[in-house]
């Protein structure tokens, strides 16, 4: 026992040494890299007066080198670089050589010699990877390159598409071995062939191709290989007017389908801008026959005097004209005595039964039976033209949503019901289907086992779509019920309709417009009202949250708190407000405490000044909190600290403090130079565009945050973040391979199959551009 | 045991020194990815990237931009003044004074602060360095175009302080305009061919587009102040677009032209309704059809921000004739 104690003791002296030993030696490693550690409790380190740095003779050199190439001084630039290769000081820093040899490059008038120059430049080993990535993109910055790359796009997408055709079929065959191989077989070469009717006559890859070749001929008009460049130009041209006139055909015969003859007539002039098309000239010349035709009975309609059929008039008419205008200006009803002859005229065969039964179903509506009275004009409408002109006018009132409004609504309610369902039933093929450009019944055979499959797994579909939001098929109906509601505010179907959106925009979770409806809704619990209350400040909150801009954000949470007052979210928002207007600052600008453990370049000496004890993670020496320090506007930062005896969880310590001119600047321009760096060397460290940020950052270099700009609009809220803050511990990267592994099973072609499938080519960020 | 205790110890130890080595030496692609350049490289780098766009054509293409999208001549006058502020111990010295000034000058030249690159050329003028000659020529240049710029009137800030008083062709009559800015135009073009072979035609291109501009923007300002104004904006707005077919502006040349007849449009319907009486659709039409041959035309170029403000616009313009249309059936 007592040996083994004197053992155990001897073990841990050992190991007690050991660990002093590590400790020194980690010590000593971390101690070459710092500088000694500030006092205890300052913040901020005082600013050094560097020691006296006088140009050495590389830094001689380095400047003539610069100066020759700005004054185009070939020889002298020449003479420069080579003394830059011989020359050694304790300036000359192992990018130096590169920097200069770049130099010299940059003065090549050429931009196809630059890239050529700087592509063998990038080839050596070891070279900085600032400079690598530099040069890289001017290397890749090739319009003839770039040509070629999309044109390679193009060629993927074909082979992807065939790709992915044949390994579908094989992989599916394998695992059903073999037994429905010519079914599925037949189905995708169906589908692969018929893919190819929506392919348009140039891609958007090969619209990036012409753009790239014709920049490249403009720019290098009298190169070599001009001609064929012109050529392939002049191919993706024709293709390019092809497609163009293709685009507006198809919308000129679909407003000639529509009737529309002024739009047709526009799409096809459209189409004739990109060269002459018979389709578009015999599209434009019948569209301005028909146009011309229905203006000439457009016209006719106001033409009294061809109305030979109609002459009846009489006193009697006479009376009821004047009766009719003097009662309009104030909503007067007709004399009882009035009213009774048109009853009867209304329903006789007489030749006044047409405007009897339109005057009579006003007179119908005006004493408040609006039903009876679109009952009356629908009789109306019923009758022929030759009958009665009023028959049209009958026609109009029932189909202008503006003077029927429930009609329309109701109308419109159940158009988009049935579409709905068509939707529900029909998924994607509810507007027909994948292949338009097909003959309608090529496509509709093609399409029958997905539809078919389709229909039967729809029940599935719909217990499946219930947890996910559908499409909003009822915003038109929804849109008509509000105007009904604006035009009839106690018109005889308020109460319907206010039901119904009420319910319309629970479901879609506007709670504040169902709010609004609910003050509208006899005998609504006042349960349901607190409930839909809390859910309407709470949005109003979240909405205040979103907001980047401190004045609409304090306008929103002004609103909340005032409208809700006796809710949760309402008294929060309230808060809310206080603290906003407490806390403002003209700007807010942060640096998380990764972000500046990562760069001690804005950390440190040559930018913010910060103690390093600040974010060594000891808590007990002083700590900065994960929020960092902030750029609060002028001259203002603030520096987030872990709070006494807390920890990083908690709300930080604030400590605010007003630096001077000489360190603002130096924290602007050391976080300006690194995240310059940073961005080139990583591309995923890319800086959002912020321009407030940039105009502070600017200001602040130069001494010009003097005046502090107030306005919200000027404020950045910009967070600069650590790599890791930003994505994890593990960045996701995309796999090396070409293609993905997919397993599937479908009901379509009765598949199951585990098979590649190859990723088509991403788009260019500006490929929107070339739509 | 002891002697295990002993072993246990010296490899501590001989890891701990391991240890120490390796985190005082660090790998190669480490210490480069940390590498931060010294004043000399610093400088060498900004201007190099600078000195490959000198010779660009900014009147016919885009002036160039860094790899973060900004604008390449602007990036490095940001660049060299952060520089100098990192570096301001190392560059007190004033080794590189010439080629700090000289750079800022070609880069504020490109980005119309005349009077700012003067002044700086005029500082690396001061230096003995190879670029004396050049700075003291730059200056002289860069001094004239500041003058001819000055010439007549200017484009204002609607949303300045000085909005309303700094509009000083508002008391003047079209000729006076037009003779001071044909007098500026004079001056730069003189320049224009003194500076053969020179980056600085390209400049002095781009002033005298502006120019143009200029004054196409204050026959449209002025449209209903001057006779005929309506037919002299349009005429001064298709000067612009003749005269500078091959600027890099063309795209947005062309789109205030048809803007201009899209709004003469739109400000007909105003005035005189469809409905009403007067409503003349055959002059209408006349407004329309260029307003929307243009707009097409802009629509249909590629891999430009124009091709979607015209087609935008386009589609927009087209349904506020639709809405016309409705009644002009009585004519």
């Amino acid at each position: 026992m007592t040996d083994s104690l004197t053992e155990y003791y001897a073990r841990a002296r050992h190991a007690l040494l050991a660990l002093s030993l590590c400790a020194a030696a980690l010590g000593l490693s971390v101690g070459c890299a710092q500088h000694v550690p500030p006092p205890k409790g300052a913040v901020l380190m005082p600013l050094k007066r560097p020691p006296t740095w006088l140009p050495e003779p590389s830094d001689q050199i380095a400047a003539k080198a610069a100066a020759a190439a700005l004054a185009n001084n070939q020889k002298l630039l020449d003479e420069q670089v080579k003394k830059i290769y011989k020359v050694q000081d304790t300036h000359k820093g192992e990018d130096l050589e590169v920097l200069t040899q770049d130099l010299a490059h940059s003065t090549l008038n050429d931009p196809r010699a630059y890239r050529k120059a700087s592509k063998n430049l990038t080839s050596g080993y070891g070279t900085d990877p600032a400079v690598q990535a530099r040069l890289d993109l001017a290397v890749k910055n090739d319009p003839l390159a770039l040509a070629w790359r999309r044109r390679l796009d193009t060629w993927e997408t074909y082979w992807a598409r065939t790709f992915n055709a044949v390994a579908k079929t094989v992989g599916q065959s394998v695992l059903s071995g073999f037994v429905l191989a010519p079914v599925q077989l037949a189905t995708t070469v169906g589908h692969y062939l018929a893919s190819f009717s929506n392919d348009e006559k140039i891609s958007t890859s090969g619209r990036q191709e012409l753009v790239l070749h014709k920049e490249y001929l403009a720019r290098h008009g009298n190169a070599e290989n001009a001609e064929a460049v012109q050529k392939r130009i002049e191919t993706n041209e024709k293709r390019l007017a092809t497609t163009m006139q293709k685009r507006r055909l198809k919308a000129a015969k679909a407003a000639t389908k529509a009737q529309r003859h002024r739009v047709a007539i526009v799409e096809s002039k459209r189409a004739l801008a990109w060269g002459h098309h018979d389709d578009a000239v015999e599209i434009k010349e019948s569209s301005e026959e028909s146009l011309r035709e229905q203006l000439h009975i457009l016209g006719l309609s106001l033409v009294a005097a061809n109305q030979e059929g109609f002459k009846h008039g009489d006193e009697w008419d006479v009376t009821l004209a004047t009766e009719l205008l003097l009662t309009s200006s104030h909503g007067e009803v007709l004399s009882e005595e009035t009213i009774e002859v048109l009853r009867e005229q209304a329903y006789s065969d007489g030749p006044r039964s047409g405007e009897s039964l339109y005057i009579f179903a006003m007179v119908q509506e005006e004493s408040g039976y609006p039903d009876q009275s679109w009952a009356t004009l629908k009789h109306l409408a019923l009758q022929k033209q030759g009958q009665t002109p009023m028959a049209r006018h009958a026609h109009h009132l029932i189909n202008d949503p503006w003077q029927n409004p429930y009609g329309a609504y109701r109308s419109m309610l159940s158009q988009r019901t049935a579409e709905k369902w068509r939707w529900r039933v029909l998924g994607g093929y509810a507007n027909g289907t994948r292949y338009p450009n097909l003959p309608r019944p090529v496509a509709y055979t093609l399409e029958g086992p997905g539809i078919a499959s389709t229909v039967a797994t729809s029940p599935l579909r719909m217990v499946f779509g219930s947890f996910s939001q559908e499409p909003n098929f009822q915003r038109p109906a929804a849109l008509l019920a509000y105007r009904y509601l604006g035009l009839h505010p106690k018109g005889e179907h308020k109460q319907e309709v206010l039901h119904w959106l009420f319910e319309y925009e629970e479901k879609r979770k506007n709670y504040n417009a169902a709010l609004r409806l609910a003050d509208f809704i006899p005998n609504l619990s006042s349960h349901t009202r607190k409930k839909l209350a809390e859910e309407a400040s709470a949005q109003a909150l979240a909405a205040a949250q979103r907001s980047k801009r401190i004045d609409r954000r304090i306008q929103i949470l002004r609103q909340a708190s005032k409208e809700f007052p006796d809710t949760e979210s309402g008294m929060l928002a309230g808060k809310q407000v206080r603290s906003e207007l407490v806390h403002s600052s003209p700007q807010k600008i942060r640096m998380t405490r990764d972000f500046l453990k990562q760069n001690p370049s804005v950390s440190g000496d040559s930018g913010l000044g910060l103690n390093p004890e600040l974010i060594n993670g000891e808590l007990n020496d002083g700590e900065l909190h994960p929020s960092g320090v902030s750029m609060l506007g002028g001259r203002k930062i603030q520096i987030n600290m872990v709070a006494h005896g807390a920890d990083e969880d908690t709300p930080p310590h604030k400590i605010k403090k007003q630096i001077s001119q000489e360190r603002l600047a130096k924290l602007a321009s050391s976080l300006e130079e690194t995240t310059h760096r940073n961005q080139l060397i990583d591309q995923d460290d890319s800086l959002e565009a912020d321009a407030d940020r940039d105009r502070f950052l600017e200001r602040a270099r130069v001494g010009l945050t003097g005046k502090t700009d107030h306005r919200p609009s000027a404020q950045s809220t910009y967070v600069y973040k650590s790599m890791r803050e930003r994505y994890g511990l593990v960045r996701g990267r995309e796999s090396i391979l070409p293609f993905d592994l997919v397993f599937q099973g479908n009901f379509q072609d009765l598949g199951l199959g585990a098979f590649p499938r190859w990723r088509l080519p991403e788009e260019t960020p500006d490929a929107f551009l070339y739509k | 045991m002891m002697h295990s205790a002993r072993l246990w110890t010296a490899f501590t130890i001989s890891f701990s020194l391991i240890l120490l080595l390796l985190t005082g030496c660090k790998t190669p692609a480490k210490k480069k990815v940390e590498a931060t350049y010294g004043p000399t490289e610093s400088v060498l780098e900004v201007v190099a990237v600078l000195r490959r766009h000198i010779p660009d054509d900014t009147y016919r293409f885009p002036p160039a931009t860094d790899f973060t999208g900004r604008n390449v001549y602007r990036s490095s006058l940001l660049r060299m003044e952060s520089i100098q502020r990192i570096h301001a111990n190392a560059l007190r010295s004033g080794y590189m004074d010439p080629v700090i000034h000289f750079s800022k000058g070609r880069s504020l030249e490109r980005l119309r602060g005349y009077d700012l690159a003067a002044l700086q050329y005029r500082t690396a003028e001061d230096r003995d360095s190879p670029l004396k000659d050049q700075a003291k020529k730059s200056a002289r240049v860069c001094e004239r175009i500041h003058h001819a710029v000055g010439i007549g009137i200017q484009s204002v800030n609607p949303l300045g302080d000085d909005a309303n008083g700094a509009d000083e062709g508002l008391h003047q009559t079209p000729e006076e305009v037009t003779q001071a800015l044909d007098e500026r135009v004079a001056l730069l073009s003189f320049l224009y061919d003194e500076e053969e072979d020179s980056h600085y035609q390209y400049v002095i291109s781009e002033e005298i587009e502006h120019a143009d501009t200029v004054r196409a923007a204050w026959f449209v300002s002025h449209r209903y102040q001057i006779p005929d104004g309506q037919l002299r904006a349009l005429a001064e707005l298709q000067r612009v677009v003749q005269r500078h077919p091959g600027s890099k502006n063309k795209l947005d040349h062309m789109l205030q032209l048809a803007d201009l007849y899209d709004d003469l449009a739109h400000e007909y319907v105003d005035a005189v309704p469809p409905a009403n009486l007067d409503f003349d659709p055959a002059l209408f039409q006349d407004l329309v059809d260029p307003a929307t041959q243009i707009y097409e035309a802009v629509a249909s170029y590629d891999g430009t921000a124009q091709k979607l403000e015209a087609s935008r616009r386009l589609e927009a313009f087209l349904a506020f004739t639709l809405t016309v249309d409705n009644d002009r059936f009585s004519h």
